[in-house]
This record gives structure tokens, C-alpha cells and sequence, in this order.
């Protein structure tokens, strides 16, 4: 069975000094996480890179696995050669075919760790590029030690050679894992994934809270966010731990005990402090949310403020600066998009008053509050609460 | 308990139903286009299904054709007839309230060129016929209008939009989707003028994936899909034998009831539709009355004042009673239900629509208990959003 090499490369990783091992620990455990239903796959960290081995008809899915990977900087095809002139002559040809299909420039670097190999680094690569050019249509392929289009790589090592320079771009960031553990607040919406998806991005491992309130929303609605989870599961590289909060009866009680149009803000101030009792409880050290500052009555500062007031817990909110077009656009290439606008009635839009406060006021929303028994209704929801563990695939 | 008012999503399958297509699946399971005998009996058992069917329509078995279903139907005929057609004229008439198969595949053929027109409807959702007439012209080859309409339950007058198309337009196929109408109400292609039909099987307590296009013979349509030519090349693929097996046992049992089951249904609807009125404030019927010659005995549509109406069906679903609602929420604004939008009705007419749709398993005691839990659960809805507009 013919076998495929990939040669992933890490960036960032390499300024953690110290830390580092276990950065690359974590990432190839990720790796692994990604390959695991890819029969055969093999992962292994050596000469201070990560390798993948899989057979070659699983090339095309383990690459495209790979580059969802954060922590991944770029992957290569790596093509295993006898150390010798020819072979290595033929192996750059495939490498620059394949590379640039149409022709450009190119240049060969060497790098010999087989110090008995008869020929030196620079030696090498002007044998095989003067090979190489014997066999290449010169009109279209040219070198260029400077500014080239493409850079070919050849590693002569004790037990054979390797060629590599066709190079795949990663997702970047950092491994999930290595960055502590946060609380993403998730609707059914657009932008709490893209938040999500953020968060994993720096490295943090994320559990998902969702605030359902049956008959106010229904199982459709509850379908579509455990399939939001399965999409962060599986760019995670673990299952995710989802807890799914009975939140009709807080909903009920403001809207019969308070005004209108300081329904939304209440309404957030209890997701708010639930959600901080969940993240203390499963060790969480943040809560994530997609709020993006004046998208809704809801995401203006004044709002925000009015809202944060209630917890103490930090809470990190990656779209805050972007407009709805680049959010759409995040949530269109991580896969989302087509998920979220799902047209399902949720906690956020089923009460939605005609006009709410768009500069609500903390003490408004405290004198408000007065009429509800607060700490009962947190904790009666969070009794009706489950936890459910969703995984990719 | 529970009370299954959401016929016009989908049916049970029947016992006969499910026990002919059980017996094609382990017994009888031949390819029909196999040479040996198992594939021959499997062709019988086809031809005799069709045999059955082309009865039922008072068609010819040779115009039958069996397919996946409604949508599959539709397509075929919208752009089977637009390719063949397209040299004779490029316009297209479909009704303002057509299902979306229908709808949607006009959508691209205008996108192609093609002269799209929607004939409107009145608030009742019937077909303003006057109003398709004038549009029908020498350049129309295709006429698409639904028998009864899928969400509210409107009969449209396909005699008199029959005889005005071939008037009009005599070149043009005259298309009837009668997935809501097949098996509840009569059948008439031939007092219609119609061309094409268009019947699917798990709206009539057979399974979905299975369903009957009838094409007059001598209209012309290009296949829509190819391979190895089944269905007299009309319809490529091997032939859905449980399927048909059971369409034709669900179509046979129907047939024969189909008054006496039309006028238990019919009950049901006049009767939560005046008990519903009558005990909750601001409730309406959306379509045809009941007892009006354009009101189909099986879809009841309503709305609720001031609630929204995925929020009622869930609450609904709580009791036990299962509806439909029509289409999305006023949140996501511009997804309301284009068959209320062409009927005019005002925007919280159309958030607050449920659709109840019967068979002819339903009974007067499911429709006395079901009336109590809508009422029930509309009205402590109503406390609850009554509360917060202080």
C-alpha cells in the first residue's frame, strides 16, 4: 500500500520558549484527534516538526482535515526518495509540476544531516537543479535564489531523503487546549459561532451554554444548536460539553412582572448570571459572547455595561469591532452560516419588544428587578438544566 | 393521547399500504426491467398498479407515470414542458399560491428567459380566473395551478380556469398539482381540460418517496431525468415497486370512500372552526369558509391575535396535538408565508397562522378535545403577551 507523508508546520509555537513542548504536545494530540476515523493514520513529532503518515488514497481528506487544525501554520506532501542524485532529480520535478501546474520560478534548498553523504548541502542542490533542468521545458520554469514563486526543500538524512514544496496553508492560531477554558453564551444566531470559533482559535477549549424555553422555542430550534456544536466539536478536536438551560420560566416572569421595553435587557442580565454560575462551576475562566458593539438595542455600550454589571467574570467578546458583513463572512468559511440562518423562533426574538431600550439604565434594570426573586429563579433553572455532550462525529 | 392534525404535512401509513409495500420489498422483489421471472412478476405487479391507478383517474394505465413524488412532478412538468415547448412562446402562467416545487422551478425558468406571470388570488386564496385569462395569450405554453392549496386549504375553480386557458391559449399545457387534492376531494383531469397531473403518495397514507404523474397522451415534455429508460423514457431510474405497491393499495381504499370520508373531515373543520371563533377573541379563518364550494374539507387555517404561531404549535405539541404552521416568524420578516402574503392578509394575520389538516382516521372526538386544549393554550398565551403590553 502506497503511503503519503505530510510534513505540518507550526508558527507561533516557536517563540513559546519554555512552554513549548507542551504546545506541540497538545498539537499533535489535536492532529491525532483529527485523523482518528482515517485508518492507519500515524502522527508523529520528530526533528522538532510534526509528521503525518496515511495511505496515499487518504491523502486528499487527511490534508483537508489538516488545514482545520488551529495551531497548523502550512502543511507539505512530502515525497520519500533513495539519497541520491537522480531520484532526488525526479522527485523535485513532481514537487515543481505540481506546485506551479503553469510554470514560474523555483529554487532548491538543501539541507544534509547525513554528513557522509559525498556531496555538501549547496553541492546537492546545484546537481539536482542541474539535472532538473534537462528534463524541465526551460521556457516556462526558470530559478530564482531571491524572490522565488516556489521553494523546493530536500532533507538528505541517514535513512533516505525527503522532498518537499507544494505547501498548503493552515487555520494559524493556536493549538485548542493550551489556552484554559472559557463559557461561549451560544444562540442559534450568526455570530455566537464565529465568537466560538475565535476563542478556539487562541488555544481555549470551550464548553457552549444555550438558553431554550419550550413552547417559546422548539425542538427544531434545539437541533440546529446541537448541530452549531458538532461543527465547534470538530475544529475543537474534542467533544464539547453543552449545557442547555430551561429558561422559559425566568422569560415568563419578566414579561409579567416587568416593562416591555426592558424586556431584553433583563432577559440578558439573567443569561448573563447563569451563565457565570455554570462557567464557576465546570472551572470556566471566561465566558465568550458574539456581541458586536451596536448591532442591536442590546450590543450598544450603554447596553453592554447594564448587562456585564451582574457578573464579575471577565468576558471576551472577539466580534466587538467587526461589522455584520465580515462576521457573515467568518461564519460562511467556518460552515455556520447555513446552520444559523435556520429560520427558528429563539430566546432572543420570540418576546422581542416593539421598541426596546437601546440605552437601558443599571438603576432601571435593578428597580425592575426588585420584583422577581431572583436567586429562585436562577436556581430553579439551573436545576431544570442539563448537560450534554456533543461530538463531531 | 395524542391527536395528529398535520395530515397536509405528511399521513400514516396505512396497514394495506404498508403491507403491499412490505411484500414488495421481501417477496415480489424483482427489477422490473430484469429478463428472468422474479423481474417479470415485478413488472406485472407495475403494470397492474397502473392499471389500478389510470382507473381511479379515468385515464389511459399507458399515460401513468411513476416517479418520487410531488416535487419531483412538478419539476418534471415545468421544465420538461419549458424545453419542449420553448419555440412555440415563452410565457408561463402559474398561480400567485402555487407549492413551492412549483414555484421555485418557475423562479429558475424565469431567471432562464422565460415569461413568468402569477395569476393573483382573492382573500380567500382562490384563483382570480378573469385575472389568469387576460394573461393566458397565443405565446403561454404552460399552465401551472394547484388543485387545493397546501396551506389554506382553497379548492381553485380548475373547470372554468380550464376552459379559459384553452381558449386563450391552445397551445398550452395545462399543468394541476393535486398533491393536497388527490384522495381527499374528486379527480376530474378530463372536466378540467388539464394535460398533467402531478399526485404524491405519503400525503395519501402511502410512503413518502413514491409518486404518479399523469401526462395526457400526445402532450409533449422532455425527460427530466435520463438513464436507462423506464417509464417509457419518460422517467429513468428502477422503478419504486414498494412504493407504487402501496400508492395504489393506499389510492384503492380511498376512492371509494372519498364522499363519505369528505364529509367526516368536513364536519371536524366546521366544527373547530366555529368552536375556535366563537370562544377565542381575535381568532380568524384564513381561506375559504367552511361549507363554500371552494373550502377543501381537510385544511383548516387560522390565526391567533397577537401570538406567534411556531410559539402556539409547541404549545400545542405540549398537549399532545400536533399542527402546521405555514412558514417562519415575524423575526426573520421577510419569510412569512407567501400563500397569506398573496391573500393580503395583514402581517400579524400571517405570524399568528396554524394550519390544522385532517384524514379521514381523525374523528369529532379528537376534534372536541383538540378544540379545548387550542383554546386552553391560546388563552394562557394570550394572559402571558397580554401582560407584557402594559
Amino acid at each position: 500500500m502506497d503511503r503519503q507523508l505530510i510534513l505540518i508546520r507550526y508558527g507561533e509555537l516557536g517563540l513559546k520558549g519554555k512552554n513549548r513542548h507542551l504546545f506541540i504536545g497538545r498539537l499533535t494530540h489535536n492532529i491525532r484527534y483529527a485523523l482518528r476515523d482515517i485508518a492507519g493514520a500515524n502522527v508523529y513529532s520528530t526533528w522538532g516538526r510534526i509528521w503525518a503518515e496515511v495511505e496515499a488514497a487518504d491523502a486528499g481528506l487527511a490534508l483537508a482535515r489538516l488545514q482545520q487544525v488551529f495551531g497548523v501554520y502550512s502543511l507539505s506532501p512530502v515525497m520519500r526518495t533513495e539519497p541520491e542524485v537522480p531520484a532526488l532529480a525526479e522527485a523535485a520535478q513532481a514537487m515543481l509540476e505540481q506546485g506551479l501546474p503553469v510554470g514560474g520560478s523555483f529554487k532548491i534548498e538543501t539541507r544534509r544531516s547525513d554528513k557522509s553523504f559525498p556531496l555538501t548541502s549547496p553541492e546537492i542542490s546545484r546537481a539536482v537543479a542541474n539535472l532538473l533542468f534537462e528534463r524541465i521545458d526551460t521556457t516556462r520554469y526558470d530559478a530564482d535564489m531571491h524572490d522565488p514563486d516556489l521553494r523546493i526543500d530536500i532533507e538528505v538524512r541517514g535513512e533516505g531523503a525527503y522532498v518537499y514544496g507544494h505547501t498548503l496553508k493552515g487555520a494559524g492560531g493556536l493549538p485548542v487546549g493550551c489556552g484554559g477554558r472559557a463559557l461561549l453564551l451560544l444562540s442559534g444566531g450568526i455570530d455566537s459561532p464565529v465568537a466560538g470559533m475565535l476563542a478556539m482559535k487562541r488555544g481555549v477549549v470551550i464548553e457552549a451554554i444555550h438558553y431554550h424555553s419550550f413552547p417559546f422555542t422548539g425542538e427544531k430550534a434545539k437541533e440546529k444548536v446541537y448541530e452549531l456544536c458538532r461543527l465547534l466539536s470538530a475544529r475543537m478536536g474534542a467533544p464539547l460539553q453543552l449545557h442547555m438551560v430551561y429558561f422559559t420560566e425566568i422569560q415568563k416572569q419578566i414579561y409579567a412582572n416587568c416593562r416591555e421595553e426592558y424586556g431584553i435587557t433583563l432577559m440578558r442580565r439573567f443569561m448573563y448570571r447563569i451563565a457565570e454560575r455554570v462557567a464557576k462551576q465546570r472551572d470556566c475562566l471566561a465566558l465568550y459572547t458574539g456581541e458586536s458593539v451596536g448591532q442591536v438595542a442590546s450590543q450598544t455600550l450603554e447596553s453592554i455595561a447594564c448587562i456585564n454589571d451582574v457578573i464579575s467574570i471577565p468576558v471576551m467578546r472577539p466580534l466587538v469591532g467587526m461589522d455584520k458583513e465580515e462576521i457573515m463572512e467568518r461564519a460562511r468559511a467556518f460552515g455556520s452560516y447555513d446552520i444559523s440562518i435556520l429560520p427558528y423562533e429563539d430566546c432572543c426574538t420570540v418576546f422581542l419588544p416593539k421598541y426596546p431600550k437601546i440605552k437601558p439604565r443599571r438603576e432601571e434594570a435593578e428597580k425592575l428587578e426588585r420584583a422577581l426573586n431572583i436567586e429562585q429563579l436562577l436556581d430553579e433553572a439551573l436545576a431544570k438544566s442539563e448537560i450534554l455532550t456533543i461530538d463531531a462525529r | 393521547m395524542s391527536i395528529y392534525f398535520d395530515n397536509s404535512a405528511t399521513t400514516l401509513v396505512s396497514e394495506k399500504a404498508a403491507a403491499a409495500a412490505l411484500r414488495a420489498m421481501r417477496e415480489d422483489y424483482g427489477n422490473p426491467s430484469s429478463l428472468h421471472r422474479l423481474g417479470v412478476a415485478a413488472q406485472h405487479a407495475l403494470n397492474q398498479a397502473r392499471a389500478e391507478l389510470a382507473a381511479l383517474l379515468r385515464v389511459n394505465a399507458g399515460e401513468l407515470y411513476f416517479n418520487s413524488g410531488g416535487s419531483e412532478g412538478d419539476n418534471t412538468v415545468l421544465f420538461g414542458a419549458a424545453q419542449a415547448l420553448r419555440r412555440r412562446g415563452q410565457r408561463i402562467i402559474i398561480s400567485a399560491i402555487e407549492h413551492p416545487a412549483v414555484a421555485e422551478a418557475a423562479k429558475r425558468l424565469a431567471a432562464q428567459g422565460f415569461d413568468v406571470c402569477h395569476a393573483p388570488v382573492d382573500s380567500c386564496g382562490v384563483v382570480d380566473v378573469a385575472a389568469l385569462s387576460a394573461l393566458a395569450n397565443e405565446q403561454t405554453i404552460l399552465v401551472s395551478v394547484m388543485q387545493v392549496n397546501n396551506e389554506v386549504g382553497s379548492i381553485q375553480p380548475l373547470a372554468e380556469i380550464g376552459a379559459a386557458v384553452k381558449q386563450a391559449a391552445p397551445q398550452a399545457l395545462f399543468h394541476i398539482d393535486a398533491v393536497q387534492g388527490f384522495g381527499r376531494v374528486p379527480v376530474d383531469v378530463q372536466g378540467w381540460r388539464a394535460d398533467a397531473l402531478t399526485v404524491s403518495g405519503h400525503k395519501i397514507h402511502a410512503p413518502k418517496g413514491v409518486g404518479l404523474l399523469w401526462l395526457r397522451k400526445g402532450a409533449r415534455i422532455a425527460p427530466y431525468l435520463l438513464g436507462g429508460g423506464q417509464e417509457r423514457g419518460l422517467r429513468s431510474g428502477t422503478e419504486n415497486v414498494p412504493g407504487v405497491m402501496a400508492l395504489a393499495a393506499a389510492a384503492e381504499e380511498l376512492f371509494p370512500r372519498l364522499a363519505a370520508n369528505a364529509a367526516c373531515m368536513a364536519e371536524i373543520k366546521e366544527y373547530l372552526a366555529t368552536t375556535l371563533r366563537e370562544r377565542i377573541d381575535g381568532c380568524a379563518l384564513n381561506g375559504p369558509p367552511p361549507g363554500d364550494r371552494h373550502s377543501a374539507p381537510h385544511i383548516l387555517n387560522m390565526s391567533f391575535a397577537g401570538l406567534k404561531s411556531e410559539v402556539l404549535l409547541h404549545s400545542l405539541e405540549a398537549r399532545g396535538l400536533y399542527a402546521g404552521s405555514g412558514s417562519a416568524c415575524s423575526s426573520h420578516s421577510d419569510k412569512g408565508s407567501p400563500v397569506l402574503k398573496a391573500m393580503r392578509l395583514p402581517a400579524e394575520r400571517i405570524d399568528s397562522a396554524l394550519r390544522f389538516s385532517f384524514c379521514p382516521y381523525n374523528t369529532m372526538d379528537e376534534a372536541r378535545q383538540a378544540a379545548e386544549i387550542v383554546i386552553e393554550e391560546a388563552t394562557a398565551l394570550r394572559q402571558l403577551y397580554g401582560k407584557m403590553r402594559r
